[in-house]
């Protein structure tokens, strides 16, 4: 039995996080940054690998490192720990691909049920934000945590 | 792997919110902008689309 989810790092402002993916292709570190935008109160998400030696951040790679249901639940638990610090956060996702979005899109759905009692979610589809339905194929996501 | 190691597995598992080491090596990423087409894409959309805040009010 083992983590459903990596242990993660952060730096003491809890805005970027690192943890590390294992699996055949080995250790790959990754950070998780939340970015503040041209909005208050907005970030934007996103995370990728680091490059042990030049430190620069790639977050177009594919790791086929067999564990993607792992780093999105790594992903989320970043989420509430970041909102848990800034409850009034809103933070904004889209992959740096179709594919990843969609990606984003099965890990909302795949924790539907618990992230829904936490957040509101929506999507975004045809220039505009929709409340999240499970099986739209949105371009991109805004949660923010309810202040249960 | 003894019993109660694999409880202690099961009850982090449940956790939402994650147990964070905090390490002071990543403050210094806190001021860079690590994937800035990203935030570029966020700004723009977010510029476009409008804020969904008044969403959020409306589901309330």
């Amino acid at each position: 039995m083992k983590l459903d989810r990596y242990e993660l790092k952060a730096g003491k402002n809890l805005i970027t996080f690192e943890f590390v993916s294992e699996g055949p292709n080995g250790r790959i570190p990754k950070l998780i940054q939340f970015t503040t935008t041209n909005y208050e109160d907005s970030y934007n998400l996103a995370f990728g690998n680091k490059d042990p030696e030049t430190g620069k951040m790639d977050d177009l790679v594919i790791s086929n490192n067999g564990d993607s249901e792992r780093i999105l639940a790594t992903v989320v638990a970043a989420v509430y720990a970041f909102t848990d610090r800034y409850p009034d956060a809103w933070i904004y996702a889209t992959g740096s691909t179709n594919a990843r979005t969609r990606l984003y899109r099965m890990g909302i759905s795949r924790y539907w049920e618990e992230v829904r009692r936490d957040f509101y979610i929506l999507g975004q589809l045809n220039n505009e934000w929709q409340p999240f339905v499970i099986g739209i194929d949105y371009e991109a996501f805004v949660v923010k945590r309810k202040n249960t | 792997m003894s019993t109660i190691e694999e409880l202690k597995i099961k009850e982090l598992n449940k956790r939402k919110a994650p147990i964070v080491v905090i390490d002071e090596s990543l403050d210094k990423y806190d001021n860079v902008v690590l994937f800035p087409e990203k935030l570029a894409k966020a700004n723009e959309m977010l510029r476009t689309v409008g804020h969904p805040k008044d969403i959020i009010k409306k589901a309330k």
